[in-house]
């Protein structure tokens, strides 16, 4: 059964590791529906959050073959039930009507965000919640006809729910 | 000091000898500082050569071998020789020259994104970014590539690195020859005896009914002959080994059973297939040796001994994993057994001992010339030293199963990728062992790398060179002739006179036609000095047997054209 898994990878912040990891997935044949990269608080580090389509013995597999690498500190394979996960969305949205307008901020309510820019009808809001929240949020903008000009995510980061 | 001449002295202080190299316009600065090292060079004719070459320095000796190519078209055509390496966990250090730092990324002349394109094949790369740091990249690699799981480590330097001056604190202390600190900090060496695991793995041999071990390359790499001697002279269970297994073990003792899979005997297939319990050493139960893998897995047990712990659970699940040195994992587990298990395992190994002397390999027509007669012949004369370097097809299949060296490291061959052309340049660098050296090629792969007569000549490096002769690329058409209803497309050779051939590259060169003929010939070889050609011309249509058809099961080796094991 195909499922989701998330790596977090603890790596030595050098050229080429990105390349390393992306493509040893590559040619292992693993999909990788999302993979975010940034330092961490040692600036000799950087934390990678990969998010990949498998079962478990697959996020093992995959877990074991990163490791492998030589700049790779360490390896987590952790469910998405196990995590804390957050995606950030940037969205440029043309509100075309007061009806839109309601819609619009009703939707807003319901999530995590923060206008970051405003000229004439053109809106630019800064989401962050988790990736089904977020692709609620879209289906409530196309239900609205709210014509969404421009949209990017970050790719999820996660890390491991104590609790 | 130069970036070039840091290199050199940081070779030489990691003991580095020779070098196999050719050189261009990218190591240019490099060649330039050679004269003034102690480091000799060895010429090849080819990259592809230098980078088997390199190899065969590591794979005779326990060195590390050294490979030096330019940038482009010099570093694409290591790439075989890189890919070949990986897949048999061969330490190796190759060293390509860049263009200048400031052309990288302009599709300058002759640039090539060489750590870009090896990635998948090696063990880790550099692009030097700094002179400076060309001393301590060179330790990391050279560690890299013998320690853990053993594997090539690729270094790209840029023109300009080579030909900018270190700082004084290095200079220094590369002429003090003092050591420079790792920066290795995510890299793990394997972990220490797991004793439960252990305890676990006793268990399963002690109710084992019919045991058998699968040992391998990972035998050989953590030097561990002495500790499987011990295991399996202790609990008497039967072996059969891999293609780079041979040698681990005395390969002619009673329960040595042969080698195993595609064309492994009927004995040690057979053992396998039966078997309750698996114990993998060393090997990483690639489809070459498992035949369908369904069948395989099915009615056993498995343990598995890797220094790679990704190599767990790849192909087989395995109820007990040993990760770590077999040198350090199998003795453990030989302590913890009890002796008195030969009892418990006698049915099952009086049945492999029968069947290991009702499945004999053939031995060929005695009156014609076969590549079997020429292989048992060579094999007869073979001292206890001496190193047989093999090439891929048909001859590497029939001397695998027949060549039982007293030790290991003797009989070299591409396992893993199977690379034609193997043999002569893995050759030359086997000459540096200082063992006699036979290089055996088929009609086919011997042309794949035939411009290294050149190199064997120039450094008169004593390679004594057989060519297996069938007119054929032997292995293919053995498939086209089971599979494809004999429709030999495209392998059939019009080959050259290789006795001319060799003769004008000034090595003295024979050609047998005969059984008494090649008796002769090898005998010549045997003593005669320095490099040494000889032609077998020999029986055209033969075929490699025992084999298992791919994807079918080991239960079903055919022993010849009509006989599988199972209903036999």
């Amino acid at each position: 059964m195909t499922e989701r898994f998330i790596l977090i990878v603890i790596t030595r912040n050098a050229p080429g590791v990105l390349s390393r990891i992306s493509s040893l997935l590559r040619r292992k044949l693993f999909n990788i529906d999302s993979l975010t990269v940034g330092r961490t608080i040692n600036k000799q580090e950087s934390r990678f959050t990969i998010v990949i389509d498998g079962d478990e013995s697959q996020a093992n597999k995959a877990a074991l073959l990163i490791d492998r690498l030589v700049e790779i500190r360490s390896v987590q394979v952790l469910k998405p039930s196990q995590c804390l996960r957050r995606e950030i969305v940037l969205a440029r949205v043309k509100i075309s009507s007061p009806a839109q307008a309601e819609l619009f901020q009703k939707a807003e309510a319901a999530i995590l965000s923060q206008e970051v820019s405003k000229e004439n009808d053109q809106t630019t809001i800064e989401l962050i919640d988790t990736s089904q929240k977020l692709d609620a949020f879209l289906e409530k903008l196309i239900q609205a006809d709210i014509e969404v000009l421009d949209w990017v995510r970050s790719g999820i980061i996660a890390m491991e729910d104590p609790n | 000091m130069t970036g070039a001449q840091a290199l050199l002295k940081a070779l030489e202080n990691h003991l580095v000898t020779e070098i196999f190299a050719y050189p261009g316009g990218a190591v240019l600065p490099i060649y330039d500082a050679m004269p003034g090292s102690s480091i000799r060079r060895i010429l090849v004719r080819h990259e592809q050569a230098a980078a088997f070459a390199a190899q065969g320095y590591s794979r005779s000796t326990q060195g590390v071998g050294v490979c030096l190519a330019t940038s482009g078209p010099g570093a694409t055509n290591l790439v075989t020789g890189i890919a070949d390496a990986m897949l048999d966990s061969i330490p190796m250090v190759a060293i390509t020259g860049n263009v200048f730092k400031h052309l990288i990324g302009s599709d300058a002349f002759q640039e090539t994104d060489i750590v870009g394109i090896c990635e998948p094949i090696v063990k880790h790369s550099y692009f030097i970014e700094s002179a400076d740091d060309i001393p301590r990249v060179l330790a990391e690699a050279f560690y890299l590539a013998k320690s853990g799981r053993p594997g090539p480590v690729l270094i790209d330097i840029p023109k300009c690195e080579q030909m900018a001056e270190v700082s004084a604190s290095i200079q220094a202390k590369l002429e003090r020859n003092e050591g420079f600190d790792l920066q290795l900090p995510g890299y793990k060496l394997p972990p220490t005896v797991n004793e439960t695991a252990i305890k676990t793995a006793a268990q399963l041999i002690t109710e084992a009914k019919k045991p058998v071990v699968i040992y391998g390359h990972g035998v050989v790499l953590s030097n561990a002959e002495a500790d499987l001697k011990a295991f399996l002279e202790k609990t008497n269970i039967a072996n059969v080994w891999t293609l780079h297994g041979i040698g681990g073990y005395d390969n002619t003792a009673d329960l040595s059973l042969g080698m195993l899979g595609m064309h492994g005997t009927g004995a040690a297939n057979f053992a396998v297939h039966h078997a309750d319990l698996v114990l993998g050493i060393g090997i990483r139960f690639d489809d070459r040796i498992t035949g369908k893998l369904e069948a395989f897995k099915s009615n056993k047990k498995f343990i598995h001994f890797d220094i790679d712990s990704s190599e767990f659970n790849k192909n087989v699940p395995a109820v007990v994993s040993l990760h770590g040195q077999i040198h350090d994992t199998l003795p453990a587990l030989t302590k913890a057994l009890k002796t008195g298990l030969a009892t418990q395992y006698q049915t099952w190994n009086t049945t492999l001992i029968s069947k290991k002397n009702a499945w004999p390999l053939e031995r060929g027509p005695a009156e014609k010339l076969t590549e079997i007669t020429v292989i048992n012949q060579l094999y007869s004369t073979l001292g206890d030293d001496d190193v047989v370097l093999v090439d891929v097809g048909q001859h590497q299949m029939w001397a695998a199963q027949r060549f039982f060296p007293k030790k290991s490291r003797k009989f070299l061959t591409s396992g893993g990728l199977g690379t034609m052309g193997f043999s002569l340049p893995t050759a030359i660098g086997a000459t540096f062992s200082g063992h006699r050296v036979w290089s055996i090629s088929g009609d086919g792969g011997f042309q794949m790398n035939s411009q290294e007569l050149a190199t064997i000549a120039q450094d008169n490096l004593p390679v004594k060179i057989i060519i297996l002769n069938n007119s054929f690329l032997g292995m293919v058409r053995q498939w086209q002739e089971l599979f494809y209803d004999k429709n030999y497309v495209d392998t059939p050779l019009k080959n050259p006179d290789f006795v001319k051939l060799g003769d004008a590259y000034g090595i003295p060169s024979f050609r047998a036609t005969t059984p008494d003929e090649a008796e002769a010939l090898i005998e010549k070889m045997k003593h005669h000095e320095g490099p040494i050609l000889a032609e077998f011309k020999v029986e055209k249509e033969e075929n490699v047997f025992p084999m298992v058809p791919t994807g079918d099961s080991l239960g079903n080796t055919l022993l010849d054209k009509n006989h599988q094991i199972d209903a036999a």
